[in-house]
């Protein structure tokens, strides 16, 4: 049970973080001064690297 | 410096301000409200660290630290952001852009309230409650306000960190330290920000335009944020069933979901909607509620 909970997770989160990046990744431009597409770039990837590795994670102390 | 009470100038001409009126001056500073949720999320991470009702004496001064911190946080952010308050109407009438408290007195307030969270923290609770609560007020300010608020399009994704600090502060007062499901707490709030604020922002467009806010529908219209509100629905749903996936209860896996059902269903429709505006307020309302109900179910099915 907690296994297919896991895998539907996983494929919420990668797929829909996935969806993020593709959708985003046409808007990099930076919208300021303050800002560099370098940085926008970090920005948007970041929090998908962080999911995949919070559900690694989640797979690695599973009871 | 100005001291505070000095600072407190009269909103009419000859008038004196009368003392109850600069201490709900210093309260709203403080956003009461907004701090209100994040002291429910504090909380019920102290019963999930605890895996049962955590001492009552405890959670008192973690809620005492914690407003205090977020208090102090709040009341900076309204210093730096002034020029924007100005010219948004959700925001004009606040002290600091109303004049009834000067910028230099509310620093010093603001400043003065983050000491002595932190040392209330450190000494009633465990100094890595006071250290992370240290954390959230530097990425508070310093991230999301100085930076990211007026460069990106990203700032209320990257800058949701600081309100996904809470959690941490709770469970560190509990424990000592910051484990697995700390970082499941932190993780849930901080996907849960993106929909959050952006249906808050759909409603706002007119107002983040004028004070040149270059939030996500301002730079690139409701429909980009629409459906960037229901993917990131669907991330924060998938990220909620995670605790079931690593040990939590089944009352956990269906209050995520009983809770969690709906707002993906409201995602839906404001992605649906061209008229957004009601579907946006809807959500933006929901969202509250839901993450407050959540940390009440994460914190009953440890208690159980």
């Amino acid at each position: 049970m907690r296994l297919a909970v896991l895998i539907i997770a996983a494929v919420l989160v990668v797929g829909a973080g996935l969806a993020i990046v593709r959708s985003m990744w046409g808007m990099r431009a930076p919208v300021s001064r303050g800002a560099s597409s370098s940085t926008e770039t970090l920005w948007l990837i970041l929090p998908l690297v962080m999911s995949i590795a919070l559900v690694a994670w989640t797979a690695s102390v599973m009871p | 410096m100005d001291g505070i009470g000095d600072a407190v100038s009269t909103a009419t001409a000859g008038a004196v301000a009368r003392p109850t009126g600069i201490v709900r001056d210093l309260v709203t500073l403080t956003k009461p409200r907004i701090i209100s949720l994040l002291l429910v999320t504090t909380v019920c991470a102290m019963f999930a660290a605890e895996q049962g009702v955590p001492n009552g004496w405890l959670v008192l001064w973690t809620v005492v630290g914690g407003y205090l911190s977020a208090g102090g946080s709040n009341t900076i952010n309204q210093v730096v952001d002034r020029d924007i308050d100005a010219v948004m109407g959700r925001t004009d009438r606040r002290p600091i852009v109303a004049g009834r408290i000067s910028p230099v007195a509310a620093l010093a307030y603001g400043i003065a309230l983050v000491v002595v969270s932190v040392l209330v923290l450190g000494f009633l609770a465990t100094w890595l409650a006071a250290a992370l609560s240290l954390v959230g007020v530097v990425l508070y300010v310093g991230l999301y306000t100085l930076w990211l608020k007026r460069t990106t399009i990203h700032n209320i994704v990257i800058g949701g960190a600081a309100g996904a600090i809470p959690p941490l502060v709770g469970w560190a007062a509990v424990t000592g330290d910051i484990t697995f499901g700390a970082v499941l707490l932190f993780a849930i709030v901080f996907v849960w920000t993106p929909p959050h604020f952006w249906a808050l922002a759909l409603m706002l467009r007119t107002d983040y335009s004028q004070a040149g806010v270059p939030m996500l529908p301002v730079v690139y219209g409701e429909h980009a944020t629409r459906v960037q509100v229901l993917l990131w629905t669907i991330v924060m749903l998938g990220t909620t069933l995670l605790p079931y996936a690593a040990g939590a209860g089944v009352v956990y896996l269906v209050g995520a979901l009983v809770l969690g059902l709906p707002f993906l269903g409201m995602a839906v429709m404001l992605w649906r909607d061209d008229r957004s505006r009601p579907w946006a307020a809807i959500t933006f309302h929901y969202s509250l509620l839901y993450l407050a109900l959540l940390f009440v179910v994460i914190a009953v099915d440890a208690a159980l």
